[in-house]
């Protein structure tokens, strides 16, 4: 047997136990066949050990402790909004800008606060789900 | 049975009901820790990136639509999570890397020293092996190896379709066998 053919079955028989007569005669006669097999069961019996550590005791408890209200993010949203709108009469007041440009700031205020509330307050249904899942942030290779 | 349970829980939720969430949590918390461990490879993190993925998914609920199953939703946001948290994790300074090694040696101090070389070379393997993965064969890999997924549900999952995720799991154990293959060689030159 070639190297390349056991290792072609070595890829077949990826649990690496299986692995037929004459792929296991030439692993014995062939060293470095024989520690890639090695090495490819050094690596699935890590992971076979990774894999039974159980869940650490609490997890759920800890998870439960952490959620925070939907509410609460409303409430923030809605001090937010405040702040926003109270910077910006500040900000016409202590500049003396004129009454049309105070308007054009406060539906510019409005407006930031229609894209919060809208993200936060996003129906079911929305395409947010594919935005955050599918983002290229997180499928960028 | 399952899909129905879990959406049963699910409007529980959506009614107000928060406790609800536990009986989730506590029903998929250790597949979803076992896929964090195969992207973090130790306890704590994947403890820390679990309750994450959790703590998400409950901020996101509102956005489920069941179209699929809760737990394909699940385990999809689990591997986008894990991939995000290593990419931050190897931004952190080579200092860390020491010292996790270092704990790591520190924990492990109880058990014997050929016990204890073993494991690090197989983890080292194991790492080598998983880094030189794309994306999407990593996430295959764990999937399949980690959370024992069967290739429907793998395929479901990245939202591939069978002969595809079967394809991206097979060219994932290729790509580890080429680089073991590499590894071997390097080391007997070494030798
Ligand atoms: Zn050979």
């Amino acid at each position: 047997m070639k190297c390349s053919t056991f290792e072609r079955e070595l890829l077949a028989h990826h649990q690496g136990l299986d692995l037929g007569v004459e792929a296991r005669l030439h692993a014995e006669s062939c060293k470095h066949c024989r520690y890639l097999w090695q090495s490819h069961l050094a690596v699935l019996h890590r992971v076979g050990e990774e894999k039974q550590v159980a869940v650490p005791p609490f997890l759920s408890t800890r998870v439960m402790a952490g959620l925070k209200e939907p509410e609460t993010r409303v409430q923030l949203l809605s001090v937010w909004k405040q702040a926003l709108q109270v910077a910006a009469v500040l900000l016409a007041l202590v500049g003396g800008y004129s009454a049309s440009v105070r308007m054009e700031e406060r539906s510019a205020t409005e407006d930031f606060s229609v894209v919060l509330s809208d993200y936060f307050l996003m129906e079911p249904g929305s395409s947010i789900e594919e935005g955050w899942l599918y983002s290229e942030t997180y499928e960028q290779e | 049975m399952k899909m129905q349970d879990d959406n049963a829980i699910i409007a529980l939720i959506r009614a107000g009901d928060k406790e609800a969430y536990r009986q989730l949590v506590e029903r998929y918390q250790q597949k979803v820790f076992q896929t964090c461990m195969g992207f973090v490879h130790n306890e704590a993190d994947a403890a820390d990136l679990s309750q994450d993925v959790f703590i998400k998914a409950y901020e996101k609920l509102h956005l489920f639509k069941g179209a699929s199953q809760f737990s394909t939703w699940l385990y999809r946001m689990t591997t986008n999570m894990a991939i995000n948290y290593i990419r931050k994790r190897k931004f952190r300074s080579w200092f860390q890397r020491i010292d996790d090694e270092k704990n790591e040696m520190d924990i492990k101090g109880g058990e014997g020293a050929d016990a204890h070389l073993l494991r690090t070379e197989q983890k080292k393997l194991l790492r080598r092996a998983l880094e030189r993965l794309t994306t999407s064969q990593h996430k295959a890999f764990v999937l399949s190896h980690y959370q024992d997924l069967s290739n429907q549900e793998l395929a479901d999952v990245m939202d591939l379709s069978l002969k595809a995720a079967e394809s991206l799991l097979f060219r994932a154990r290729a790509r580890m066998q080429a680089t073991l293959k590499q590894m071997v060689k390097s080391e007997r030159h070494e030798m």
